[in-house]
């Protein structure tokens, strides 16, 4: 089953971006562990810092971790060079429910890492999962998505899950995904702190464009 | 009908509260949580009880709602709600009058066609 490796790199100020993306990808390029690897520079308004995503598919878990022992460990090099790279989250995960209305060509991919407070009991992470999923059934713009429990978690917080979606474009997400009554006026109860429902303890968002869904 | 974007969107709090603490749960929460709720854009439009008398040894149950005008209107209140710690400590505070509480989010039937077309 596919194992998924994904970072979040937040470079240093100065760093040398096309260098260092080259650098990266050749760490999953010359290793045959890798099935795919994707990097995209963040469309985040928000950051003043240049943010990537770097998505890694490889054919099970055992592949991931042979591969870390190998080209992946020239990209912790790099990763854990402070001149480069200012803050790195990763998470890794064999992919979970899914959904899909068509394979896009290109579009905006979006993820929100997730951290789920160790309080919150098992029904409850299970009725979190199931809406979240069914979030892509009622909002017409989500093309492609997939709630996945972390194995594998590293950066700012432990993370839980990884809550992923691709849509034909900003429009979809900035303004369908955020208006849609089942995102404020349903799923969001989970990450208000003033509903009795609250379990969501920290969230990460990041999304950038994409040419070839790697769904 | 409502304005596109502009629908009217509630927010209701309802309080189970502990027997005979009503109406202190009801006078803290308008003293204390109301008027932030306000600044922040809220507009206070129901405060409800049932049963409709102050009970001394059972609980009595109050609905709150609150108006947002619009989707977007929403969020910029959730946002500057959870940039305040001073919401959290209000429940805080209030946990000791209060057996059980809900937040839910509601419309008018008639806006849910416009609310959902985004």
């Amino acid at each position: 089953m596919t194992y998924r490796v994904t970072k979040i790199l937040t470079l240093a100020e100065g760093a040398d971006e096309t260098e260092m993306m080259r650098d990266l990808a050749a760490t999953a390029g010359n290793r045959r562990e890798v099935v795919h690897s994707a990097i995209g520079r963040t469309l985040s308004e928000t950051n003043d810092a240049a943010t990537y995503i770097w998505r890694l598919h490889f054919a099970n878990e055992a592949s991931a971790h042979t591969w870390a022992l190998h080209g992946g460990n020239h990209a912790d090099a790099i990763l854990n060079d402070r001149l480069r790279i200012r803050q790195v989250d990763s998470v890794g995960y064999v992919g979970g429910r899914a959904g899909s209305k068509q394979t896009l060509g290109r579009g905006i991919y979006r993820m929100l890492l997730i951290s789920l407070k160790t309080s919150a009991g098992s029904a409850d992470v299970a009725q979190f999962e199931h809406e979240t999923h069914e979030m892509g059934h009622y909002i017409p713009s989500i093309v492609q998505w997939r709630i996945s429990r972390v194995r594998e978690s590293s950066g700012t917080s432990p993370w839980t899950h990884v809550w992923e979606q691709e849509y034909r474009d900003m429009e979809g997400l900035v303004r369908t995904y955020m208006l849609h009554p089942h995102h404020w006026g349903w799923i969001n109860r989970w990450y208000d702190p003033e509903c009795v429902e609250h379990i969501v303890g920290a969230v990460s968002q990041s999304f950038c464009s994409f040419e070839g869904s790697m769904f | 009908m409502s304005v596109p974007g502009q629908e009217p969107i509630y927010y209701l709090d309802h309080l189970v509260a502990q027997p005979g603490r009503a109406e202190d749960l009801l006078r803290f929460y308008m003293s204390d949580y109301a008027p932030r709720a306000r600044e922040r854009g809220l507009t206070l439009v129901h405060r409800w009880v049932t049963p409709p008398l102050w009970l001394r040894e059972q609980s009595n149950e109050l609905f709150v709602a609150w108006s947002v005008q619009g989707a977007q209107a929403w969020w910029d209140v959730t946002r500057q709600r959870r940039a305040d710690p001073s919401f959290l400590a209000f429940w805080e505070k209030a946990e000791p009058m209060i057996v059980s509480r809900r937040r839910l989010f509601l419309s008018d039937v008639n806006d849910v066609t416009a609310l959902c077309d985004v």
